[in-house]
C-alpha cells in the first residue's frame, strides 16, 4: 500500500511529521553517527542566541521519575559560529532546518532571526521561555504585548516559517496560541519543558545549581496532550506536538490530539535512534490499519 | 555506535564490586580512557543511561568494574550471563592523546588512580605494558577490602596505600606521587574530585592529565549536562564537555569546584 507521510507546516514541506526536538540534538550533525539524518521530516537545532552563551554551573541535569529536570541554561555558540561552522554540512542533507531561537530582549531576537533569514533557513522556532532582561526577567511567555512586537518585528525582516514555541508554565497556553495566529506565526510547537525542583535531603539544598529546571520525558506527556489537544481546538494553524514522546504510539496520540507534527527531546538520551524507529513505527501502523495518508490521522479524536 | 552485546559473565569480586564482561561483535576497537554509556532497564523507571569506564578490552571482549551506589548499579548487578546489554560506545577523548611516540622512552610514566578511577587507568596499564613503556601505578584505597584485582595489579609496578594500613602503605597515595615524582614525569589520574584537588596543590610542574567524572545526560555530546570549567587565554573559562572533550583533561587547565 501506498502511504503519504508529508504534512505542511506554513511553507515547510515536511516528508514525515517526525523532528527532533530543541536542545536535544545539539547543532544535529551529532546524530551522523546513529542514523541517516535526511531520514528526518526536518531538523531542530539547539537555541541560539546572537553571541555565545555560556550556560548555567553544574549540575544541570538529574534524572527524575519517568523523566529528567534540567537547567542547562541555553549554553550555545551563538548564530554566527553556527552558520559557519555547522550550516554548511547541516545543509547537505537536503531536509527543511528549523532554528530555535531566543534573547534576552526583543531587539535580541530580531538579530538572530534576521542573520537566518540571510542565509535562508528553512524556519525558525522562537522560544518565549527565557526572560525578557528590559522587563525585570519576566518570561516572554507571560507578557501578551512583548510577544506581540516580538512577531510583528520578526515578520517584518524574516519571510519564511514562523514556529512559536509554547510554554506550560503560563496558563491558559490557547490564549497565547490564538494571539501567535493573530499575530502572523505559523505554527505553534508545544510544549517546553515544565518547572520543577529536585531536593537533596542529606544536604536540604536543590540538586540544580540553579534550584528551579525544567522537568520533561514521559512524565510530562499526559499534560502535553492535553495543551496540544486544546490549543488544537482554538487555533486553525498547525500544532506541533513535543512532550515524552517515546513511542509511534505517543506520536500517534498527539497526531490524533490535533498535531500536524511531533518533536522528540528526552528519548534521544535514551536512545538515539529514537525519530528513526517512531517514523518506521508510524508508517508500518498506518499499514496495518490501511491509514494511507497520515493527514487523515490528525485531529481525529472523538468524544 | 550502539551495541548490544552478550553478557559472558557478571560477577561479584568484593564486597559491593562487580565485574562485568561481553562480548562485542563490532569491528570497533576502544582506546584506554573511554567509556560506555549503559542502558540499565527497559522501562524508563531508570530513564538515563549511565556511564562506565572501559576497564580492558582484549579480544572482542569489554571489561567494565562498577560498584552498587544506587538503584541502576543494584539492577546491573542482577544481570546474568547471556542477557543482552545495549550500550553506547566508545566515548570520550583517550590518554593516548597526551602520550607521544617519543615518551617510551623515559621511564617515567605515573598513574594514580583512587577507588573506581582504578578501572580505566587499568586499560592505559595493559597497553602501557603492551607498548613496553615503563611506569609505575599508585593504587590507592580506602581498605584492602577495596581493592580488587589484586593480582592483576601486582604485574605491574604497582605501590599499594591504604587510607588504614590494612594493605601495602597507609595513607594517601598523593603523599607517593611527591616521593617518586622527578621533572620529566608524565602523569595520569583517576578518581574522586578531593584527590584531584591534591594533586592540583602539590603545584608540580608536570604535565599532568586526568580522567574526570560529572553528571551525564546523553553521553555523546548533546545535552550539555556534563561540563566542567576549563580555563581560556584571556583569564576566563569555558564550559567544555566531560562526554566530548573529555573525560581525560589537563589538570592544570581544569577548575575545580574547590579550587
Ligand atoms: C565517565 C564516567 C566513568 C565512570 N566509570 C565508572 C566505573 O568504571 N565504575 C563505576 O563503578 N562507576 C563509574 N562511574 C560512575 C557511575 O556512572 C555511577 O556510579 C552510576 O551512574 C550510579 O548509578 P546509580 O543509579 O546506581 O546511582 P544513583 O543512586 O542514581 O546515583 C548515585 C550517584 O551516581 C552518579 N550518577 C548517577 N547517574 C549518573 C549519570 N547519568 N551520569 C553520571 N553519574 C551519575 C551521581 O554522582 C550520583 O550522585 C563513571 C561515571 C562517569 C561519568
Ligand atoms: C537538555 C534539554 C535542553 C533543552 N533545550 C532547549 C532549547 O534550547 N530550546 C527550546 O526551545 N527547548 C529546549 N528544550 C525543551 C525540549 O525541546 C522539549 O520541548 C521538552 O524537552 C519536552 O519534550 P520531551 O519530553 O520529548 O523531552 C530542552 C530540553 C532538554 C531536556
Ligand atoms: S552527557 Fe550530554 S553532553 Fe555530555
Amino acid at each position: 500500500m501506498e502511504i503519504n507521510t508529508t504534512v505542511k507546516i506554513g511553507k515547510l514541506i515536511l516528508k514525515n511529521p517526525v523532528m527532533p526536538a530543541s536542545g536535544t540534538f545539539g547543532y544535529g550533525l551529532e546524530y551522523k553517527n546513529f542514523f541517516n539524518l535526511s531520514e528526518l521530516g526536518a531538523i531542530v537545532t539547539k537555541g541560539l542566541s546572537i553571541i555565545p552563551v555560556k550556560g548555567n554551573k553544574p549540575q544541570r541535569l538529574i534524572e527524575t521519575s519517568s523523566g529528567i529536570l534540567n537547567s542547562i541554561g541555553l549554553q550555545n555558540i551563538g548564530v554566527e559560529n553556527f552558520i559557519n561552522e555547522k550550516l554548511p554540512e547541516l545543509k547537505k542533507y537536503k531536509i527543511p532546518i528549523i532554528v530555535n531561537i531566543y534573547g534576552k530582549t526583543i531587539d535580541e531576537y530580531i538579530r538572530v532571526a534576521e542573520r537566518l533569514s540571510e542565509v535562508n533557513i528553512d524556519a525558525i522556532e522562537i522560544n518565549i521561555s527565557c526572560p525578557n532582561v528590559k522587563k525585570g526577567g519576566i518570561q516572554f511567555a507571560s507578557d501578551k504585548k512583548a510577544i506581540k512586537k516580538l512577531l510583528y518585528n520578526i515578520k517584518k525582516i524574516y519571510t519564511r516559517t514562523i514556529i512559536v514555541k509554547l510554554s506550560p508554565n503560563i496558563n491558559p497556553v490557547e490564549d497565547i496560541a490564538i494571539l501567535c495566529e493573530e499575530y502572523g506565526a505559523d505554527s505553534v510547537s508545544l510544549i517546553n519543558t515544565l518547572q520543577g525542583l529536585a531536593i537533596d535531603i542529606i544536604k536540604r539544598r536543590p540538586v540544580l545549581s540553579n534550584i528551579y529546571g525544567g522537568l520533561s520525558g514521559p512524565a510530562i506527556k499526559p499534560i502535553a496532550l492535553a495543551m496540544v489537544h486544546k490549543v488544537y481546538k482554538k487555533v486553525k494553524i498547525p500544532v506541533i506536538g513535543i512532550g515524552g514522546i517515546m513511542t509511534y504510539k505517543d506520536a500517534i496520540e498527539f497526531l490524533i490530539a490535533g498535531a500536524t507534527a511531533i518533536q522528540i527531546g528526552s528519548a534521544n538520551f535514551r536512545d538515539p535512534l529514537t525519530c528513526i524507529k517512531v517514523i518506521d513505527g508510524i508508517k508500518n501502523f498506518m499499514k496495518l490499519n490501511k491509514i494511507d495518508d497520515i493527514n487523515l490521522l490528525i485531529g481525529t479524536l472523538n468524544y | 555506535m550502539i551495541f548490544d552485546s552478550k553478557i559472558i559473565y557478571n560477577k561479584k569480586i568484593s564486597e559491593n564490586f562487580y565485574h562485568l564482561k561481553l562480548k562485542i561483535k563490532k569491528n570497533l576497537v576502544p582506546l584506554p580512557g573511554q567509556f560506555v554509556n549503559i542502558l540499565i532497564d527497559d522501562s524508563c523507571d531508570i530513564f538515563l543511561r549511565r556511564p562506565f569506564s572501559i576497564f580492558n578490552y582484549e579480544n572482542e571482549k569489554l571489561e567494565i568494574v562498577y560498584k552498587v551506589i544506587g538503584k541502576a548499579t543494584k539492577i546491573l548487578s542482577s544481570k546474568k550471563k547471556g542477557e543482552t546489554i545495549n550500550f553506547l560506545g566508545f566515548l570520550g577523548n583517550s590518554y593516548l592523546d597526551f602520550i607521544s611516540n617519543n615518551d617510551n622512552t623515559s621511564n617515567d610514566i605515573i598513574l594514580l588512580g583512587g577507588g573506581t578511577g582504578i578501572a580505566s587507568l587499568n586499560f592505559l596499564c595493559q597497553w602501557l605494558k603492551n607498548k613496553k613503556y615503563k611506569f609505575t601505578l599508585l593504587y590507592g584505597a580506602k581498605t584492602k577490602k577495596e581493592i580488587f584485582f589484586l593480582k592483576n595489579f601486582k604485574k605491574f609496578n604497582t605501590i599499594f596505600t591504604t587510607d588504614d594500613g590494612s594493605y601495602g602503605n597507609k595513607g594517601f597515595i598523593t603523599h607517593y606521587l611527591e616521593k617518586i615524582v622527578n621533572n620529566n614525569s608524565l602523569i595520569f589520574a583517576c578518581g574522586p574530585e578531593p584527590m584531584l584537588l591534591t594533586i592540583k596543590n602539590l603545584e608540580l610542574k608536570n604535565k599532568i592529565y586526568a580522567s574526570f567524572e560529572s553528571y551525564m545526560g546523553c553521553g555523546f555530546g548533546v545535552c550539555l549536562s556534563c561540563v566542567i570549567k576549563v580555563k581560556t587565554d584571556n583569564n576566563g573559562f569555558e564550559y567544555k564537555r566531560v562526554c566530548k572533550e573529555g573525560p581525560v583533561f589537563d589538570l592544570n587547565s581544569v577548575i575545580l569546584e574547590k579550587d
